[in-house]
């Protein structure tokens, strides 16, 4: 099964004009998930970008993870929390949220980390970093997505779209390649989905 | 003696030899992982690895300390850390028991070289422990394993060899492997090579030899090998037959609980034949090989007389073995007065 498409939203995205922007990139190109980064966003900017995007992703049929507290998700209607702490601050999002609402552990730092937080009933391990991925990370994701059975997020936000690979992840996160992508963001995205389909 | 015991021990090997004093004595747990790690530890980490600090701490039993060492260095590629970490998960030394995360640091370590792991990998994936069976890949392990000279892999490809689905039907390859792995000391490869030898599979029958190769791996206390040794003897197969030795090994076994070896061991005390006839004996083996599942009417047969009172005391007897009843009356003394 090729990999799929985990698609990551800037914290520098124009409110007013980036929903649109995403409904005509979604209308092209499935995506499973989507991240929306909290990044230097105050708390309302936040929300109120939520708010803009939750409803265009989700009528495209692309889950929409949050990042900031676990009590978040419930509030903006999102499906679920993409969480960069510690294994506390992991099992308390499974907590809270599991088993309605989707839990995904970013921020690994090294393998027994992943273990650590793979083994807190998560939906994903999310490897490297939307400010981009070493190739630690993606030696570690590579060995995750062979031995480990919770899905693995590789994230290549520098990548070509049309030559990304996902060393035997489940889910690629794209971000900058797509939107900056000199081809327009549509372009990118359904080159990056005809290279998954293709190997 | 027609068919090979090879198969019941696919995947049995891991544990093989601790599994019988374990079902026996369970005592002091501690001491008995203390034990296993050293052993495993010598297996790793003996000629190979210079002695370090982690290897220290879980030679000693310190395995959360061992754990904490080898971490650092196991995220940095050393195969030995990753191996070892592996075994501490896999065995819940220390830590509860994960295969998961024992096959994660395996594969690593495999991929590093470390021909254990790879072995320990491969019966993961045989097993579906840890990580979805499949027999295919853990064929492809022990093959790479026992590659690298693993001997309780060679004994492990062997049987696949036999099977002959995973890897090519091959009685000739089997026995070659089989022999590398019983010239190295493996008691169920010494016992399955001697069957192999008396069948004449994959070579030229040799029974003396075969007998011979049996011996070596009942002598290690290995409880299968000892009830066809036992049988050997008795049959005078490979060896000059010796119904006083037979009984000999038979009783071993069956003291070890071995349920074949209970219902034989019993067969020979009710007729009286390498061994003075004792019925009160041959019912209380009769009962514990019972309560492991073996009946035989042929053994009923010949007990169809045995006084009741004997058998009460027998079943008493059974009850409470390997230790005796509580009651004034000692099972020494007991079927003195049957006799």
């Amino acid at each position: 099964m090729p990999a799929e498409i985990f698609l990551i939203v800037p914290d520098d995205v124009d409110p007013a004009s980036f929903p649109d922007a995403l409904q005509a990139v979604l209308t092209g190109t499935t995506c499973p998930a989507l991240l929306l980064q909290r990044g230097g966003l105050s708390e309302n900017a936040y929300k109120s970008l939520a708010k803009a995007i939750i409803p265009v992703a989700q009528q495209a049929g692309t889950a929409v993870l949050v990042e900031g507290e676990p009590g978040l998700v419930r509030l903006l209607g999102a499906d679920g929390l993409h969480v960069s702490g510690g294994a506390a601050a992991v099992r308390e999002a499974v907590e809270v949220l599991k088993p309605d609402l989707i839990v995904g552990a970013a921020g690994i730092g090294s393998r027994h980390d992943a273990m650590t937080k793979g083994e807190l009933e998560v939906d994903y391990v999310f490897f490297g970093s939307p400010g981009g991925t070493q190739a630690e990370d993606r030696e570690i994701a590579a060995w995750w997505a062979q031995t480990m059975e919770v899905p693995a997020v590789l994230c290549e936000p520098g990548a070509e779209p049309e030559a990304v690979d996902p060393l035997g992840c489940e889910f690629i996160a794209l971000g900058r390649n797509i939107w900056d992508n000199a081809a327009g963001p549509g372009q990118a995205l359904s080159a990056a989905a005809r290279r998954l389909e293709s190997l | 003696m027609k068919t090979f015991p090879f198969l019941l021990l696919v995947g049995a090997l891991a544990l093989a030899g601790t599994g019988i004093a374990q079902a026996q004595e369970p005592p002091a747990q501690t001491q008995e992982a203390i034990e296993e790690a050293q052993s495993i530890s010598q297996d790793v980490f003996g000629p190979r690895m210079p002695t370090d600090e982690a290897y220290g701490a879980f030679q000693r039993g310190y395995f959360l300390t061992a754990l904490q060492l080898a971490l650092p260095r196991a995220e940095k590629d050393d195969a030995a850390a990753q191996t070892l970490i592996g075994e501490i998960y896999s065995k819940g030394l220390g830590v509860a028991e994960n295969p998961a995360r024992a096959s994660g640091w395996y594969a690593l370590a495999s991929k590093n070289g470390d021909s254990l792991a790879t072995f320990e990998l491969g019966l993961m994936y045989q097993e579906g422990r840890g990580v979805p069976k499949n027999r295919k890949k853990a064929a492809e392990l022990f093959q790479k394993a026992a590659d690298a000279g693993h001997v309780e892999a060679k004994y492990n490809l062997a049987l696949l060899h036999v099977e002959g689905v995973y890897v090519v039907p091959s009685l000739t390859k089997a026995a070659q492997l089989m022999k590398e792995a019983a010239d190295a000391g493996l008691a169920e490869a010494q016992y399955d090579y001697g069957a192999m030898l008396l069948e004449g599979a994959g070579g030229a029958p040799d029974a003396k030899e075969g007998a011979r190769q049996i011996l070596l791996a009942a002598e290690q206390g290995l409880a299968s090998a000892q009830v066809e040794y036992a049988t050997l003897l008795y049959l005078g197969h490979g060896v000059e037959k010796n119904l006083g030795e037979a009984v000999n090994w038979y009783r071993k076994a069956a003291g070890a609980g071995n349920a074949v070896a209970q219902n034989r061991y019993a067969k020979l005390l009710a007729v009286g034949e390498g061994v003075p006839l004792n019925l009160e004996e041959a019912a209380m083996w009769r009962a514990l090989a019972r309560r492991q599942g073996l009946s035989d009417p042929a053994l009923d047969k010949l007990l169809v007389s045995i006084p009741s009172d004997e058998l009460a005391r027998a079943e008493e007897r059974a009850r409470f073995w390997p230790g005796t009843p509580p009651t004034g009356q000692t099972a020494e003394a007991a079927p003195a007065e049957g006799t």
